[in-house]
């Protein structure tokens, strides 16, 4: 695998990205600046993001990673993982089994196990499939920030192959798994969303949370949990730890093959993430929803989310790209779409927000892995949603508050922007 | 508007029987039984409300998940919602048109939130919520005339 070679010219890349991200900073990009002159953070409270396609092969668009560092809880043994999907609409780190084993195996992370020493191991359903495996006990570690022993999944697992122990309430709703880099287009994912755990509360059928034997022949059984085990890892740094801030660059239509940004951990924490000008909006605290209103439709269930690739919403004007399309799945507009929505927060507050749909085959750049106008579509009778992906973090601040927090006299979870 | 509780233990006992006659039957496109199979399956409770153009069967899951399926008047599933906080087993609710979003999710490359089939046949939108579930599915051609899309939330 090319895997030790391509982390290495990263590692240089990144450091010059993460100088380059504080010096924006510094220079009063978005909403961290406003205190930027006094004194530098006292613990590094940012790293760089790379809108760049992802894992070889991967080819992924509009899909932001970050460089994590995992380790053997309170050891050396550690192993520096790249291509980490930051996730705003999940919680929880999650690494796949495939990215593992350049300093760092799953069977050497302490397995967290019930009272009778059972393994415990993971569903997690997504619309296009689940993904299936242990939950173990990790330090992260990203920039100056530590997340010490915390829960983690390790996803596709050997050890628990999910062909064989997946109950069918994990693998029936969906029955598509995504327990390789390929598949699930990353070697990890961050889940920093608004939430701190990753289900709350949480389904004993089999579809969440499962304990395995230990003995031969495995077999595993649902397990009821108060509340998800695997929790946000921000959440459990020891300041910086009330939410996120997300920063990507202005991007032509044309797109690029990689962009630069920026990850900031903490709101209003230190000198360097402060709200600056930016307008709170609180969500729904039951579905971290807020209500858009785009074409005259009300999208009650309304959300950003950096791992959705682009903006999708109900627009049955625009044309859909059609199945043999190499951007199956999105928008194919006849011609460019300059339109806007709003977003109204859970306390009322609304802001109209312009977005640009273009038809992807014609003026993407065949290398372009960053392409801020893209759009989806969803059916249009009955949609409740506009789901504001990837392109509406591009040339904009966006701060992702969480439920614990109060941020800027608001109660999370929220967002800011 | 009237609702009229159907959880009787004499009417459960009829539901179970045909479910085990006929277990391969599910929600959209399928029949009331199938209807009832589902909530039985969910565990959830179950009302029917008699519509001008149909009738509107919710289930509410102890846990939150609601589930609305809307019959007509033969007796067919013609759509589906759903609400909550996790995700109904997708399969079961699509019945026979359950291989269409096995096969769109194996196609599609639009990350793990969104998923929407738009046939002149058969309308998808599936959704994972930043916490919680939604979605749509129905059929165009079996609507009822009178019925406005508006409804089918």
């Amino acid at each position: 695998m090319s895997k030790l070679q391509a982390p290495l010219r990263w590692t240089a890349a990144l450091t010059l990205v993460a100088l380059l991200g504080a010096a924006l900073a510094a220079c009063g990009g978005g909403g961290g600046s406003s205190a930027l002159v006094s004194a530098p953070p006292t613990v590094i409270n940012y790293t760089p993001i790379t809108v760049n396609g992802g894992p070889p092969g991967v080819n992924a668009i509009n899909t932001p990673y970050i460089t994590v560092t995992m380790c053997v809880p309170g050891t050396n043994t550690c192993q520096t993982i790249d291509s980490v999907l930051v996730d705003t609409g999940s919680i929880g780190f999650r690494v796949l089994a495939g990215a593992l084993g350049n300093g760092l195996t799953s069977p050497q992370l302490p397995q967290v196990t019930d009272s009778s020493g059972d393994a415990v191991v993971e569903c997690v359903q997504f619309i296009d499939g689940y993904s299936w495996g242990p939950v173990k006990a990790a330090d992260i570690k990203i920039a100056g920030e530590t997340a010490s022993n915390v829960d983690i999944q390790v996803i596709g697992d050997p050890a628990y192959p999910a062909a064989t122990l997946a109950p069918a309430a994990c693998t029936s709703s969906v029955n598509v798994e995504e327990d390789t880099v390929l598949t699930f287009g990353a070697n990890a994912v961050l889940g920093v969303g608004n939430y701190l755990q990753d289900c709350n509360p949480c389904l004993s059928d089999g579809s969440s949370y499962n304990v395995c034997t230990s003995s031969t022949p495995t077999t595993c059984q649902p397990v009821a949990v108060s509340a998800g085990l695997v929790t946000n890892p921000v959440a459990s740094f020891a300041s910086d730890n009330n939410g996120v801030v997300i920063q990507l660059p202005t991007v032509s239509t044309a797109g690029a093959a990689s962009v630069s940004g920026t990850l900031w951990f903490g709101i209003g924490t230190q000198s360097n993430n402060g709200l600056g000008s930016a307008t709170v909006y609180q969500l729904d605290p039951d579905y971290g929803t807020f209500v858009s209103t785009f074409d005259g439709q009300t999208l009650t269930m309304s959300f950003e989310d950096s791992g959705s690739n682009a903006n999708f919403f109900p627009d049955p004007a625009i044309t859909a790209c059609p199945q043999s399309d190499p951007f199956f799945g999105f928008y194919c507009p006849a011609s460019t779409v300059d339109t806007s929505a709003t977003i109204q927060g859970y306390a009322g507050n609304s802001v109209t927000v312009p977005f640009t749909v273009t038809d992807p085959d014609s003026t993407l750049s065949y290398t372009a892995a960053a392409a801020p106008d893209l759009g989806g579509p969803e059916s249009k009778v009955a949609a409740q949603s506009f789901d504001w992906g990837l392109p509406f973090f591009f040339d904009r601040t966006v701060f992702i508050g969480f439920e614990t927090a109060t941020i800027g006299g608001v109660t999370g979870p929220l967002i800011a922007f | 508007m009237s609702t009229r509780l159907v959880r009787t233990s004499a009417f459960l006992t009829v539901a179970l029987a045909v479910v085990t006659s006929a277990p391969a039957r599910a929600a959209l496109g399928g029949d009331v039984a199938s209807v009832l199979h589902d909530a039985e399956a969910l565990q959830a409770t179950h009302a029917v409300t008699p519509m001008v153009n149909y009738d509107l069967h919710e289930g509410t899951t102890a846990d939150g998940l609601q589930v609305r399926e809307y019959v007509d008047r033969s007796g067919k599933v013609f759509a589906v919602t759903w609400k909550g906080p996790r995700s109904p087993n997708v399969s079961e609710l699509l019945g026979v048109h359950a291989a269409r979003y096995q096969a769109a999710a194996q196609a599609h490359r639009s990350g793990h939130h969104v998923l929407s089939i738009n046939d002149p046949d058969l309308v998808v939108t599936a959704m994972r919520l930043p916490r919680g579930w939604q979605g749509q599915a129905y059929l165009p051609a079996a609507i009822p005339a009178g019925v406005s899309r508006s409804e089918l939330r």
